[in-house]
């Protein structure tokens, strides 16, 4: 191939690097400004830093609860999932039975049915259980939510582990339990975090299941939250600029730690055919 | 394998942690649902869990208001009741730091302190969730004791017609304790009094205040551009010329003749109700919901249409305004970037909100005249009330706290703090001289406007049937956004109305 | 390996039985629900009264149906014709040329895709505003015309489809790196050897040997635009004049919610589901079979 001038190249990667980046720039810089400024001077650094709108958006939106409500949905949901995935996956990837197959892609298909569309069913379900407006109804249907992707990653990694490590266990009198929960899922660790990384930024961002099944602001995730406040605060622009840093800092700093499984764990499922 | 042990020790213990915290999360969720039901006035049952389980579920401060308290007003609970006083959930609209808040809760706290049996507990909700939420609790059987409406059929005598709200009728024929010697319903604004009785007679809601809608206008830009100032009586080419000339000295600037962000719907409605009502009469509608012979698609409702769709040709709006809300209108006037807004008399508190000086030149006209009008002196509004659910089993305390709520002093409070119109007639308010000189221009002259009015339409939105409120709001936005016809607007509410009537059973 | 038949059911059981319910319970059953109730009228309070196909008849007929079927079908049209070749292109640049700080622009293209779209959908809406608005002002300076982004009907669908290209575009990109290192190195040294430019290495090496993941995105993408609910939802409210910008989602959501049209909103979702089935299954087989 002829060697060709890199700067070209590089112009294009950082034009898109600016078309990637310059809604959160915005919200950077206009989070500091007073509202008047952030009309006259869209796209400057403010000329006198304020702390005014992060310290208003936060008490008035709520985040230390939202921050609180997300934070134990997608922990909660994360952890449930984990086991549960794995647990499934457990058997379908070592043992030859019949209908594994069809077990297996019954519950993968599961990703084809939309979740607005099991969205109406769900919520009078939950109703008539009494579950509407409690973080125990949406923990419910996160799990629904989140349960075939997992299944599917977790199954696919555990057929790679070898059955001989199996079989030693049990020869040394291992009950099947004990082979899964201290043999396998130990060694499967890379799935496991796919499948937390996976499962945890779909809990966390979600948005329509919280619309839908909380409605007291103290059980609101922060999705949720931050539409509450734009319904109240829309037009003081400083306030939203700083409300939408708040909603995604925590997503945030996690994704510039662990870019890399990130990355790697978001596209595993894929790659892996 | 000492590597492996070690790592799988590590990994079972974090999972070990990991099952017990999720054990812990999950139980504190059910705590959770369980501390975080809203309406029902189990006190004690709430309180004992809360304090259990603290990290996860609502607390008893939460439930008063949203947001963080700013200062003593929200907090009204005594934390360790002597005796326990039983709560009257009380839903309410108003945010954080709006005057209307400030007013609900002086007299909330002053029932609270002088009653021994019940306590009032004020729970806000967001506007558009509260419509929603309203509906489902009443449903559920678990709705508040005392309840936000705005009257009429929407959500008011929805209920009624269910049995579900109490019947005010013998509290109103008895006179209030604040305003002895009249009957309490005739304390009451006529207009407003029409918009809480249902057709069997009853009455069902007490009218909080008179908010109505018109064109409101900036008197500063006004005269800053040399523009004549609208009057009661002008006509409706007087105001198209208005706006050409506000187009033309205005040009080049972000200034706009006329302030709307008709994405809610309801902002355009307002355009359309008036049309109607200048051309078929304030009453037109209400009747229409009764009788077969009168019909919506009529020359009248499609030339309303006709006129809307002008405004928008000669390009009276901002733009963006099929885009925008009514707070993201409310601001452009608020900052002196529209002369006019079509809009309620909230606009003042909420413009305050945005702008401290330009509100302070906020003056209102009546609707522009047309030749051969059949009304000219009425108004489109209604306001806010509350109603008492059966469910409530202290009813004579919650009346008790709306004939406090609604006792002069409170209502000049309403005035005088929140900019707001009482919902009493103005002889039992008691100005004083000095207050009466306090009243600002833009109170006088809505005064003036509502004490001519014999008749006050209530917004179609809040007084019809939901069947044809749905049709309404749809139209508007489509009207206004130039995507179908004043024919075709006119026919769907027709057949909403036609709807209506079937299921009503009329026809 | 086997265990002795009798055991079997003993071991396999236990740990299929738990997970087996939540995905009954919370996610196929409702879609059976959907489809029953699909043939009542119902408002969510009352009872239920069997209608049979007039719902359906009904979704046939309803114009908003089938103008919300077409933005999500507009949707799809640019999430393949937009984002999955960006992505691949930058892949491919990335992937190809000796660039320096890979990963800053790896971090930076991906980082969209982690915002809350609920957070991203308000930030755009601020970015749209048409009087002040940082975009409209950029035009005002450049001596261009204000645009109405979220409010002329003709465009406010174009406009959201925009912000969802925006953020998604990361994700493709990211699924095309992975489906290039998966590429043997030796197979991309040889072409080049062999004097391969690098648009025939893309064309005639890369990218048929990418198939199955590109068939991948392409699932992905069309299924994903058929579901799409949150970005419509929050900055076109109302759906827009006339419904421009209204999504199957966001038309399904406002049956039960706003009007109590229960039976014919589980209609819509039978309809969703079923044609995601298709789509997804067509698709995944392309997958299979390139693989």
């Amino acid at each position: 191939m002829r060697k060709i001038r890199l700067a070209p190249i590089y112009f294009v990667l950082i034009i898109f690097a600016i078309i990637f980046m310059f809604p959160l720039y915005w919200a950077i810089v206009s989070s500091f400004k007073m509202s008047g400024e952030i009309f006259t001077n869209p796209w400057g650094l403010p000329n006198k830093p304020v702390l005014d709108n992060y310290i208003k958006s936060w008490t008035l939106g709520g985040f230390f609860r939202a921050y609180i409500n997300s934070g134990i949905l997608t922990v909660s949901t994360v952890a449930i999932i984990v086991i549960l995935s794995s647990m499934v996956a457990y058997p379908l990837s070592r043992y030859n039975f019949r209908g594994r197959n069809g077990l297996f892609y019954f519950i993968v298909a599961g990703y084809m049915i939309p979740p607005i569309a099991i969205l109406i069913p769900l919520y009078f379900m939950l109703k008539s259980m009494n579950l509407i407006d409690s973080l125990l109804g949406i923990l419910l249907a996160y799990v629904g939510l989140n349960l075939p992707i997992p299944v599917f990653i977790m199954r696919s990694y555990m057929s790679t582990i070898p059955r001989e490590i199996d079989e030693s266990a049990y020869i040394d009198g291992a009950s099947p339990w004990y082979v899964f929960w201290r043999i396998i899922l130990p060694l499967s660790k890379p799935a496991v975090a796919t499948v937390a990384i996976w499962t945890g930024l779909i809990t966390w961002q979600d948005f329509l299941y919280a619309l839908t099944i909380l409605l007291s602001p103290e059980n609101f995730t922060v999705p949720r939250a931050i539409l509450n406040f734009y319904g109240m605060y829309a037009t003081i622009w400083g306030y939203i600029a700083a409300a939408f840093i708040f909603a995604i800092l925590p997503m945030q700093i996690f994704y510039l730690i662990f870019q890399r499984q990130f990355v790697r764990g978001l596209t595993a499922g894929a790659v892996r055919g | 394998m000492e590597g492996r042990i070690s790592r799988r020790k590590a990994l079972s213990t974090i999972a070990k942690v990991g099952i017990a915290a999720g054990i812990g999360v999950v139980v504190g969720a059910v705590g959770g649902y369980l501390g975080g039901r809203v309406a029902t006035p189990t006190v004690t049952k709430t309180e004992t869990v809360t304090k259990a389980a603290a990290t996860v579920t609502s607390t008893v401060t939460s439930t008063v208001t949203v947001t963080s308290p700013a200062g003593p007003a929200t907090v009204t609970i005594p934390t360790t009741p002597t005796v326990a006083k039983a709560p009257l959930t009380l839903w309410h609209l108003w945010t954080e730091g709006s005057a209307q808040l400030d007013w609900l809760m002086t007299y909330v706290e002053k029932f609270n302190a002088e009653n021994p049996r019940t306590y009032i507990k004020p729970v806000y909700v967001e506007n558009e969730i509260f419509k929603r939420q309203i509906v489902t609790s009443m449903a559920a059987g678990n709705p508040p004791d005392i309840f936000h409406n705005w009257g009429g059929w929407m959500y008011l005598f929805r209920f009624a017609k269910e049995g579900k709200v109490v019947d005010l009728t013998p509290y109103m024929n008895d006179a209030s304790p604040y305003i002895p010697g009249v009957p309490w319903k005739e304390t009451f604004l006529p207009g407003r009094m029409a918009q809480v009785r249902f057709t069997d007679g009853k009455i069902y809601g007490v009218p909080l205040m008179l908010l109505f809608e018109s064109i409101f206008f900036n008197r500063k830009l006004f005269e800053e551009y040399d523009i004549p100032m609208p009057r009661n009586e002008w006509t409706w080419d007087e105001f198209k010329q208005i706006i050409e000339e506000i187009k033309e000295k205005t040009a080049g600037k972000e200034i706009y003749p006329i302030a709307l962000g008709n994405a809610v719907a309801w902002t355009g409605l307002i355009y359309y109700m008036y049309f109607v009502l200048r051309l078929a009469g304030a009453d037109y509608v209400e009747k229409a919901m009764w009788d077969p012979s009168l019909r919506f698609d009529t020359d009248e409702f499609i030339q309303a249409g006709k006129l809307c769709q002008e405004l928008v040709d000669i390009g009276a709006f901002n733009p963006g305004f099929n885009g925008l809300r009514d707070t993201d209108a409310a601001m452009l006037f608020a900052n002196g970037q529209a002369f006019m807004e079509a809009i309620g008399t909230w606009i003042y508190g909420q413009a305050l909100s945005y702008n401290q000086e330009n509100p302070k030149y906020f003056d209102v006209v009546a609707w522009p005249h047309f030749p051969g009008e059949v009304d000219s002196v009425n108004l489109v509004g209604g306001g806010d009330a509350y109603a008492v659910a059966k469910t409530c089993k202290y009813p004579d305390d919650a009346v008790r706290f709306l004939q406090l709520f609604l006792s002069p002093e409170s209502q000049k409070m309403l005035l005088f703090h929140c900019n707001v119109l009482p919902g009493i007639k103005t002889e039992y308010l008691g100005l004083t001289k000095d207050e009466e000189k306090q009243l600002s221009l833009l109170a006088k002259h809505e005064m003036e406007l509502a004490s001519q009015a014999t008749y006050i339409c209530n917004y179609w939105d809040q007084g019809l049937p939901p069947i044809i409120t749905e049709a309404v709001l749809e139209t508007m936005i489509a009207l206004f956004g130039k995507t179908t016809t004043p024919e075709a607007v006119a026919k769907k509410l027709e057949d909403a109305r036609q709807q209506w009537l079937k299921e009503a059973g009329i026809i | 390996m086997r265990k002795h038949p009798s055991f079997f059911m003993q071991i396999i059981l236990p740990f299929i039985v738990l997970p087996l319910a939540f995905y009954l319970l919370f996610r196929l059953g409702p879609a059976f629900v959907a489809l029953y109730t699909s043939f009542f009228k119902w408002d969510g309070v009352g009872s239920m009264k069997f209608i049979g196909l007039e719902n359906w008849i009904n979704l046939i007929v309803d114009d908003v149906f089938w103008k919300a079927f077409r933005n999500n079908i507009l949707l799809a049209i640019a999430s393949i014709g937009i984002e999955i070749p960006v992505g691949l292109f930058l892949a491919y640049i990335l992937m190809i040329e000796p660039i320096k700080g890979k990963i800053f622009f790896r971090t930076a293209y991906f980082n969209p895709m982690i915002f809350i779209p609920a957070a991203i959908a308000l930030l755009w809406k601020l970015i749209y505003f048409p009087v002040g608005g940082p975009l409209n002002n950029l035009l005002l300076q450049l001596g261009l015309p204000k645009i109405d982004w979220l409010g002329d009907p003709n465009i406010n669908v174009w406009s959201v489809i925009l912000v969802v290209v925006w953020q998604w575009t990361g994700w493709y990109f990211v699924l095309s790196l992975a489906g290039m290192s998966a590429i043997p190195l030796e197979v991309i040294e040889s072409a080049i050897i062999d004097g391969a430019s690098r648009f025939r290495l893309l064309t005639k090496i890369i990218i048929p040997l990418m198939k199955s993941n590109l068939f991948l995105q392409i699932t992905l993408a069309t299924t994903g635009s058929l579901m799409y609910f949150d970005l419509f939802w929050i900055m076109v409210e109302g759906g827009g004049p006339g419904h421009s910008a209204e999504v199957l989602a966001t038309w399904l959501y406002k049956q039960t919610f706003m009007w109590s049209k229960v039976g014919y909103s589980c209609a819509m979702a039978t309809f969703l589901t079923l044609i995601t089935f298709l789509i997804g299954f067509y698709w995944i087989r392309q997958v299979a079979r390139a693989s």
